[in-house]
């Protein structure tokens, strides 16, 4: 029989300006605050999987990893899926502990991308993404492959720029209450609707940061948490959903994407659905991406989420708490690891440590996350014990 | 500040050994997409073997160049500097009548004239140090 895995250890760095810091000093504060937050040593750690860096872009940043922290794992390896990366670490580390692999999986992701690429960052990523022969000759940017989707999005089941704004302010106002968040001032939704335009309909203040910050979770098998400092978090299920990689290859609708396979199947796997989910943490690279996917993955029905953005119902307190720590949009956006500290939160959120930001009674949490252009997606649902 | 000597170049156009037909009729101003004749499908982009069967005996057919708006942005900060002399431009998805779809930027408009579903034809940007010409569109 298969062996169950958990959530023992979570770390996030501060976020935000990190001066002096590197990629790998990121990943080595994570590493460690992780295996402290579980009650482990290092020694205890017996599987490590790590991201990509874009400041450290080596074709083994694993074992660069290792080598500098100065451990020498059963398991190692690297995934590079953008966005997605994040939740898909902590996916395949629950695999290799319930097939019997390893007993304490170290995920880390983090990067210095302010102080690592400087003013560049933004072309540096842009760079990274478009179709050479299809996309890049016409000018295309990550945020107006965005908003291709939104303005279609917008057309077909009515979400507004009102919509939007909310969801920024809604990020904004939680990212307020974490001490580590990288947005420190409230915004409205008039400053949202007068921010600088980036590509229509998407204003500068919804899109997600560019942050300095890394994370860490430590999956370990469930036999072991007698000996763990912490109280287990179980990954209940999890999935992925796949279809393309550049916009213009997408399912042709551009409402149906990936997220909708990969939350069906962790549903499925944890025999629950959307509806029961006290606490929902879902990858905001924009304020669109996350309203989107919000009504693709069956939290809300088709131009729903909009008007539930502007209720309040994403807020602490609201009927589906959402992005608790702030998200990419306030929290912070650091490669992979922005995506980890969704599912960061999420656990804090179960484990009831989320002090001022602290949702009632969670006892499920979702966690998603989504790389490229919608094209890569990993859900989990997360919960106590 | 105006800089003419150190003008960045837009992304240059390497076309693959499945693209390079694409790039070569684009040159002589006609637009092709690939035609599966076993499944009777349009492909776009262009692949090393059709994307229903997973075979490769895929060929070109070449398009009236009519089709239509999908969707678009009017993008005002661009990937990098070689696109700051052409903002604020458009970009879009463009649905061919031969049911396929390329990105271009809409051409010849005032961007607030665009709308979703606003019928559009191919045109052929010939742009200064590319050696192929770009297919775009503008308002049919």
């Amino acid at each position: 029989m298969a062996k169950k895995a958990i959530i023992s250890g979570i770390y996030n760095t501060r976020v935000g300006v990190l001066e002096g810091s590197t990629c790998m000093s990121i990943h080595t504060e994570s590493g460690i605050g992780a295996v402290t937050d579980a009650g482990l040593s290092l020694g205890d750690i017996d599987g490590v999987l790590t991201a990509y860096a874009t400041t450290l872009p080596h074709i083994m940043l694993g074992s660069v990893f290792c080598e500098d922290i100065g451990i020498r794992p059963k398991h190692l390896s690297s995934i590079s899926m953008g966005g997605a990366t994040g939740t898909m670490l902590i996916q395949e580390a629950a695999a290799l502990v319930e097939a019997g692999y390893c007993n304490h999986v170290l995920c880390v992701a983090g990067d210095n991308r302010i102080t690592g690429h400087g003013a560049d960052a933004v072309s540096v990523i842009s760079s990274m993404v478009g179709h050479p022969e299809f996309e890049n000759p016409h000018g295309i940017t990550v945020p107006a492959s965005y908003a291709l989707v939104a303005q279609r999005y917008m057309h077909e089941y009515g979400l507004t720029n009102e919509h939007f704004a909310a969801a920024a302010v809604t990020c904004r106002k939680h990212a307020l209450l974490h001490p580590d968040a990288h947005m420190k001032k409230p915004i409205t939704i008039e400053a949202v609707l007068n921010s600088k335009m980036i590509a229509e309909p998407l204003h500068i203040l919804d899109c997600c940061l560019i942050s300095d910050g890394g994370g860490a979770v430590i999956v370990s098998a469930a036999e072991t948490a007698d000996d763990l400092r912490k109280k287990p978090v179980t990954i209940l299920g999890s999935g992925q959903g796949h279809t393309h990689e550049h916009i213009m290859m997408a399912p042709k609708s551009l409402d149906n994407f990936g997220c909708k396979f990969s939350a069906e199947a962790a549903f499925q796997k944890a025999g629950v659905t959307p509806s029961d989910i006290d606490v929902a943490e879902i990858y905001d690279c924009f304020t669109s991406t996350l309203l989107i996917q919000l009504e693709s993955m069956g939290f809300f029905e088709r131009g729903e989420s909009g008007v539930a953005a502007l209720n309040g119902d994403l807020e602490i307190g609201g009927s589906l708490p959402t992005n608790t720590h702030g998200g990419l949009l306030s929290f912070g956006s650091s490669g992979a690891a922005g995506g980890m500290w969704h599912a960061i939160e999420a656990v804090r959120q179960l484990r009831g440590e989320a002090q001022y930001r602290q949702v009632k009674d969670v006892e499920l949490a979702f966690a998603h996350n989504q790389g490229g252009i919608f094209s890569a997606h990993c859900s989990l649902v997360l919960g106590k014990g | 500040m105006t800089n003419t000597i150190q003008k960045p170049h837009k992304p240059a156009i390497h076309p693959k050994p499945h693209t390079q037909a694409y790039w070569d009729a684009a040159n002589e101003e006609r637009l092709l997409y690939q035609f599966c004749e076993h499944c009777q499908l349009p492909q776009f982009v262009p692949g090393t073997v059709c994307r229903s069967c997973y075979k490769d005996n895929i060929g070109w057919r070449e398009s009236t160049g009519k089709g239509e708006v999908f969707t678009f942005s009017i993008i005002h900060r661009g990937p990098n500097a070689s696109f700051k002399d052409d903002t604020p431009y458009t970009l879009a998805l463009i649905d061919l009548e031969e049911d396929f779809r390329i990105t271009a930027n809409i051409f010849n408009c005032l961007p607030e004239s665009i709308y979703i579903g606003m019928p559009v034809k191919v045109i052929f940007e010939d742009r200064e140090g590319s050696d192929y010409k770009i297919p775009q569109v503008e308002p049919a």
